[in-house]
């Protein structure tokens, strides 16, 4: 599963991806040295601050082995070919020293090397042959490089735009090196064919380094095998589907973070389907661009039509990976595999439970942390398993979580008398993502046909009542004008979960706001028409028609606003 | 000769750890032959028999959810230097915790089609462990509780005689999912190709190892 298609993924990338023994890592800065091995100038500052804790680094395909990125015990004795920490390079960190680290490095060097006569190396060895690790700390840049955004230190050649280890007769060196390391001989669990087993699977780049497969403890272990023999891979599957994982991690538009998890995709071939998915799951509002022709595009799925390109890749297939970290390991979160067309199908479907009446400042196809961040009061507090479990239920197209109900549900209560902070305005507790949530939770978890606006043939006592709640309201606006808890502040909730209580009460004093108000015939009028459909008032209501309420209230709201605005009287 | 049975289980959730995923637990899509075999050991076997799975319905679509569960890092060491020092043979899970996710099956239903094998010739009367099986599963007996891959999700088992309709229709590869394990050579493992026909699994195939 997630092998193979990792496997076809990199043999789809060719170019792009790194050949083996190879990998594409952040270079932090560059020394120059001329040929016989003297520093020239000062070391370059290859980051870029994006902001106090974040870099962008030059990327660049460097000499690279598993074992390098495990090397926590074995550290000083664990080197890279060629471009490495400062620590290796120079023999120190800071103000401490690191002789065994640099004797390492220059011993992998010498190994490497051999015989050979480029420029490059020999500049190299000989830089190495002369360096003293006490001038370490003269050189300019020498604290940020050995800080924790320093990254690798790589060597460049006077007069040479490239590092040494791009040049063309170091890289053979090191390709032809990594080809001569043995291996056990194995069956591999992926083709159950007989390979040489790598035992080290690679780490990647999650806080300090996280492994997809890794036996760091006792009690992975199954039958007294050891580390990888738990589950053997051969060499070329490993690197492969490695180094694929490791490019999606880094393309921009390929990955994407839903809650906890980071989430990566591609398609069995090129497709601006791989493109379009992220923006979809997860708008980007500062790229106006990109969220405009995602708005074009899913408004074609959503009246059952593709762009011809997109069309055309109908059958192929797109994977979908979630991973979280778990104690310097990944967990998987969900993988998904589906055919583009299935995919559009999903997303049509999730959009047309969701549909419903907004206002222009609303956005139309809300991503998935647009409608996490409806379910808790702030962004630390959504669950990083409903985000999980929201996503999975969209791809595939299964029930949504109950918990998305019930946590939007719980917003709605909570913010019932909530107040603009600045100006003191009341915000609406039922705005536009909330109510279409509900209603895309009624729709599919409980098969309960919601409108998408103002339905006033609809009968259902739940309903009715949360048009009632918003009339009432509104008869108050009118009397008082301007009052500080208005009967939406105190009792949206009870009204809700108990309108028996509630709503005698309501009614009672919605007399004295008709009886004051200038036009209150009308607000009259509006209740008893509901009112006429209404036999009782329920002593409860359960958590499914709460929602019905909720949405029934922001419907009625919208539709006396509406109203307003014609008559240019503002509103809110 | 060989005697084929029919078993109906069922659960609500369910994980046949893959083998290079089996730290952070996802499951195969589908039960393996192994972990069928361990259920039917659970209710009926003896030294005598050997159960060989022929093949699995999946009667449920494949759908997976996350749990988090806490588990023990490291086994109680029960080697020769432990004892000859007198160290105690226990961990305390406050010291030695670890949390682990898990992909998992949730709503599973299959029915497993297998045959056993007499393994030499004492107590080689068929028709009396086909009886005794048969007995034991009417009557709900088991030596243990079966699972579904992990001891916390139980299997809930009936006979079955007439295998229901198939949820699948057409082919669908999962890929080398494990066969079993091979516990006289070094307890190697042995994959086959898990492809189910019209939600049939068929595990007599070419097996390697």
């Amino acid at each position: 599963m997630i092998f193979q298609s990792l496997i076809s993924l990199y043999d789809r990338l060719g170019e792009e991806a790194p050949p083996y023994g190879f990998s594409v890592e952040d270079i932090g800065f560059a020394v120059t040295i001329d040929r016989q091995g003297n520093i020239v100038g000062e070391p370059e500052d290859l980051r870029n601050k994006i902001n106090a804790n974040k870099y962008d680094f030059r990327q660049s395909v460097v000499p690279y082995s598993n074992k390098v990125n495990v090397r926590a015990n074995a550290a000083a004795k664990t080197p890279n070919f060629m471009v490495d920490k400062a620590d290796y390079l120079f023999g120190m960190s800071g103000k401490s020293k690191k002789d065994v680290h640099h004797r390492s490095f220059k011993k992998l060097i010498d190994e490497v090397c051999g015989e050979s006569r480029d420029e490059g190396a020999l500049a190299v060895r000989a830089f190495l042959d002369n360096w003293q690790p006490r001038y370490a700390s003269e050189l300019p840049y020498w604290k940020e490089m050995c800080g924790i955004h320093g990254k690798w230190v790589a060597f460049r050649l006077q007069g040479e735009r490239r590092f040494i280890h791009e040049r063309e007769a170091v890289r053979r060196l090191w390709a032809d090196f990594v080809k001569i390391e043995e291996f056990p001989r194995g069956i591999s669990f992926i083709d159950g064919e007989s390979h040489d087993l790598q035992l080290q699977y690679a780490q990647f780049k999650f806080g300090s380094g996280a492994s997809l497969v890794s036996f760091n403890e006792k009690a992975y272990e199954s039958y007294g095998k050891k580390k990888g023999e738990n589950a053997p891979i051969s060499v070329e599957a490993e690197f492969k589907s490695s180094s694929a994982l490791k490019h999606l991690l880094r393309s921009r538009n390929q990955r994407l973070r839903i809650g906890d998890a980071t989430t990566v995709f591609w398609a069995e071939r090129v497709s601006p389907v791989e493109t379009f998915f992220g923006q979809i799951l997860n708008p980007t509002v500062e790229d106006t661009g990109a969220m405009k022709s995602v708005q074009k595009f899913l408004e074609a799925v959503r009246q059952g039509t593709m762009p011809t390109d997109i069309e055309r890749d109908r059958d192929i297939r797109f994977y979908i990976l979630g991973l979280s970290l778990n104690k310097a390991r990944l967990a998987l979160r969900f993988w998904h595999v589906c055919s583009v067309g299935e995919l559009m199908a999903q997303f049509r479907d999730h959009f047309n439970n969701l549909e419903m009446e907004r206002s222009d400042r609303d956005i139309p196809f809300p991503g998935v942390w647009h409608l996490l961040k409806e379910t808790a009061r702030e962004t630390k507090d959504i669950s990083p398993v409903l985000a999980g479990s929201l996503t999975r239920s969209i791809l595939t197209g299964g029930r949504y979580p109950q918990t998305l109900f019930q946590g939007v549900i719980g917003r709605i209560r909570a913010d019932q008398a909530k107040k603009h902070p600045s100006s003191g305005k009341s915000i609406s507790n039922v705005n536009y993502l909330r109510a279409a949530i509900l209603k895309a939770v009624l729709q599919r978890n409980h098969n309960t046909e919601v409108p998408m606006s103002l339905d006033s043939e609809r009968r259902e006592t739940a309903y009715l009542l949360g048009r009632l709640f918003a009339v009432l309201e509104k008869a108050q606006l009118d009397a008082l004008g301007k009052v500080n808890a208005t009967i939406k502040d105190r009792f949206f909730s009870a009204a809700s979960a108990t309108p028996a209580s509630v709503f005698p009460r309501l009614l009672r004093l919605s007399q004295h706001h008709i009886e004051k108000a200038e036009y209150g015939y009308v607000s009259d009028r509006r209740i008893s028409e509901i009112m006429e459909h209404v036999d009782t008032f329920p002593a409860h209501l359960n958590l499914q028609d709460q929602g019905l309420f909720a949405i029934a209230y922001y419907h009625q709201k919208n539709a006396l606003y509406r109203k307003n605005e014609t008559k240019s009287e503002g509103g809110e | 000769m060989s005697y084929g049975i029919k078993l109906r289980v069922w659960g609500d959730y369910a994980l046949f750890t893959r083998p290079e995923m089996k730290v952070e637990r996802v499951s195969y899509d589908v039960m393996t032959p192994s972990a069928a075999r361990g259920i039917l050991e659970a209710i009926y076997w003896k030294p005598a028999i050997r159960w060989v799975i022929d093949r699995i319905h999946v009667l449920k679509p494949v759908r997976f959810d996350n749990i988090r569960r806490n588990e023990l890092a490291s086994r109680v060491s029960v080697n020769r230097r432990d004892m000859d020092e007198g160290r105690p043979v226990c961990r305390y899970i406050e010291n030695d915790r670890q949390q682990r996710a898990s992909m998992v099956l949730r709503n599973v239903e299959y029915v497993i089609e297998a045959h056993f094998e007499l393994t030499g010739s004492e107590d080689s009367d068929p028709g009396k462990h086909l009886a005794i099986f048969e007995r034991r599963v009417k009557k709900g007996q088991c030596f243990h509780r079966p699972y579904f891959g992990c001891r916390e999700f139980p299997v809930d088992f009936a006979w079955c005689d007439d295998v229901p309709g198939p949820v699948f229709h057409g082919r669908r590869d999962f890929g080398f999912i494990l066969h079993d394990l091979d516990f006289s050579d070094n307890m190697s493992p042995s994959f086959f190709r898990a492809v189910m026909e019209d939600g049939v699994i068929d595990c007599r195939g070419e097996v390697v190892s």
